[in-house]
């Protein structure tokens, strides 16, 4: 049975923390910094940890739930949390996904200097894929009607408008499917099946999309915690490298570098580049007006939010190798953010 | 010669903005601010100005400016007060987070609300009903003072208290009493705002 503590949650800085390797990870800093880590509860709030005062600051961590989102999520736990701690700043602890695996390494801090919310974005029409058009279907019709005498590219040409099929990867060339199956077809054969494809009742009209960030805004950082951790990155001693910069954050759990790039190219660029992402920074900007921000996000490198990445659980060594690599990162947060509180007042 | 000369000398050598070039050229009777800052569900929605003016005795329908920090405090120069008192308040509560906002930076969240609630307590804030009562609520350490760091900035902290109740003497031209009443009551509400007083008092848990 935990105690009632809501005198003990009252603090000035709240670390939140979402994985158990995050957990760990600030569990074993707060060993080495010297300060404990006590599992507390306040009836009206929930769980916490209290890790006591380290330098001038006091310190209290809270494990959210993945993502921005939920009942639990960062943002609602921000909230709460915020208000009943009467805390004055956040540090979202934890892992992140680098940007570029030729420039960082996994275990590299980012600290964000502003947080990029890619969720607001707008995904807009683009264009018509697939119309069935008169003049197409009379061409059908026509093809079926010489098959015999027709050949087989005319059926696929004549018929539809090339930028109207719906899927132009498998049209592209000979070695596509179709261009493979090609052979198996009649003339005859090929043409009804397109009558039957276009006749079917999917609908007429098919329209790509695309997305668009115009409403993306970078939304800064609390200065007086960057200051804070820029002074700790000039005081040295880490065997990895602290970046600052733009972060990514958005509910999407990213497995896909096609995407990832997708987003760094579309998203408004930081003055100080992007570095990286996460899912849980952006549900911190719901506590504070964007020109009073009380927050800030930590995080070590665990991947690249690559095809790699998602297909990690499939191979024991690479997970292996991951594992290793998530707590290289949590670990490395960790120490990099208590020991910036501990030397806070060593100016 | 390049189109450029028309930028030396001429322009942009300090802080200006459209309202304070507006509020320079104008003949008016009256010339106020109110600072609006409705309170949200938790904590505030985004502060604006509004520009009140009268003059050829009509009143002007008022215009809005999105808060700036540095505008606020170039009207607060030009000696342009705020439509009522208590509206003064909310103004100079957002010059102390300003004014503030140095000393936190440099000596961190900890450090300073340690000491920004010990000048509080000592300086004759706490004699301040409004003040008093948000302070029961302000949870703080005490902190480390034997070092460079508490005296410089304890001394950070008070300068930026100065600068704002000299403005309300010297710029705006309240009296003694007026001013301490604005300055105490702004604290109250800076206090409030930043140790998340009033939405704890709303939720139940204080």
């Amino acid at each position: 049975m935990i105690e009632n503590a809501s005198e003990d949650l009252k603090c000035d800085v709240l670390i939140f923390i979402t994985t158990s390797s995050e957990q760990d990870a600030l569990k074993t800093a707060a060993k080495e910094a010297g300060v404990g880590f006590r599992r507390r509860n306040m009836n009206e709030v929930g769980e916490y940890f209290q890790l006591g005062i380290i330098g001038a600051t006091r310190v209290n961590a809270v494990r959210t739930k993945m993502g921005p989102f939920s009942h639990g999520g960062s943002a609602a736990k921000a909230i709460i949390f915020k208000i009943a701690s009467g805390a004055t700043a956040i540090i979202q602890l934890g892992m992140a996904f680098g940007i570029d695996p030729n420039l960082q390494n996994a275990g590299d801090v980012l600290v964000s200097t502003s947080i990029i919310p890619y969720d607001d974005r707008d995904v807009v029409a683009e264009g018509i894929v697939c119309e069935v058009m008169p003049a197409a279907q009379q061409g059908i019709d026509d093809a079926i009607e010489g098959a015999d005498s027709i050949d087989q590219s005319a059926a696929t040409r004549g018929s539809i408008q090339p930028s109207a099929r719906p899927h132009p990867e498998l049209f592209g060339s000979r070695t596509g499917v179709v261009g493979r199956v090609l052979g198996a077809f009649t003339p005859r054969r090929f043409a009804t099946l397109w009558r039957d494809m276009l006749r079917s009742p999917s609908p007429a009209k098919q329209h790509t999309y695309q997305t668009i960030y115009p409403r993306v805004l970078r939304h800064h950082a609390k200065p007086s915690l960057l200051e804070l951790l820029k002074r700790e990155e000039n005081r040295g001693g880490y065997g990895h490298r602290i970046q600052f910069g733009g972060m990514l954050s958005g509910g999407a759990r990213i497995f896909s570098s096609q995407y990832l790039k997708e987003l760094v190219n579309s998203v408004p660029n930081a003055e100080d580049g992007i570095i990286g992402g996460d899912m849980e920074g952006v549900g911190l900007l719901s506590i504070s007006p964007p020109e009073d921000p009380l927050w800030v996000v930590v995080k070590g490198i665990s991947d690249f939010a690559d095809e790699n990445r998602g297909s990690i659980d499939l191979d024991e060594v690479r997970k292996a190798l991951f594992k290793d690599q998530r707590r290289t990162a949590c670990q490395n947060s960790a120490r990099f953010v208590l020991r910036a509180l501990a030397n806070a007042e060593k100016i | 010669m390049s189109k450029l000369n028309s930028f030396f000398g001429s322009k942009g050598s300090k802080f200006s903005h459209p309202l304070l070039t507006f509020l320079e050229g104008i003949q008016a009777d009256r010339k106020e601010i109110e600072v609006s800052r409705p309170k949200d569900t938790l904590g505030f929605k985004a502060a604006k100005i509004y520009l009140h003016i009268t003059a050829d005795e009509k009143q002007q329908p008022p215009a809005e400016y999105a808060w700036d920090d540095e505008l606020n405090a170039h009207l607060v120069t030009s000696g342009i007060r705020s439509i009522t008192a208590d509206n003064e308040k909310m103004r100079f509560a957002l010059g102390l987070r300003f004014g503030f906002k140095r000393a936190e930076s440099r000596f961190g969240d900890g450090f300073f609300n340690a000491v920004l609630a010990m000048v509080v307590r000592e300086e004759g804030f706490a004699e301040h009903q409004e003040v008093k009562r948000i302070l029961n609520y302000v949870s703080t350490d005490q902190p480390y003072m034997h070092g460079n760091g508490y005296s410089d900035c304890r001394e950070m902290i008070e300068r930026a208290i100065g600068d704002q109740a000299n403005s309300l003497v010297k710029d705006l031209k309240y009296t003694l009493e007026q001013a301490e009443d604005i300055l105490a009551g702004a604290m109250a509400k800076y206090l409030d705002e930043r140790f998340s007083v009033s939405d704890r008092e709303r939720l139940g848990w204080l």
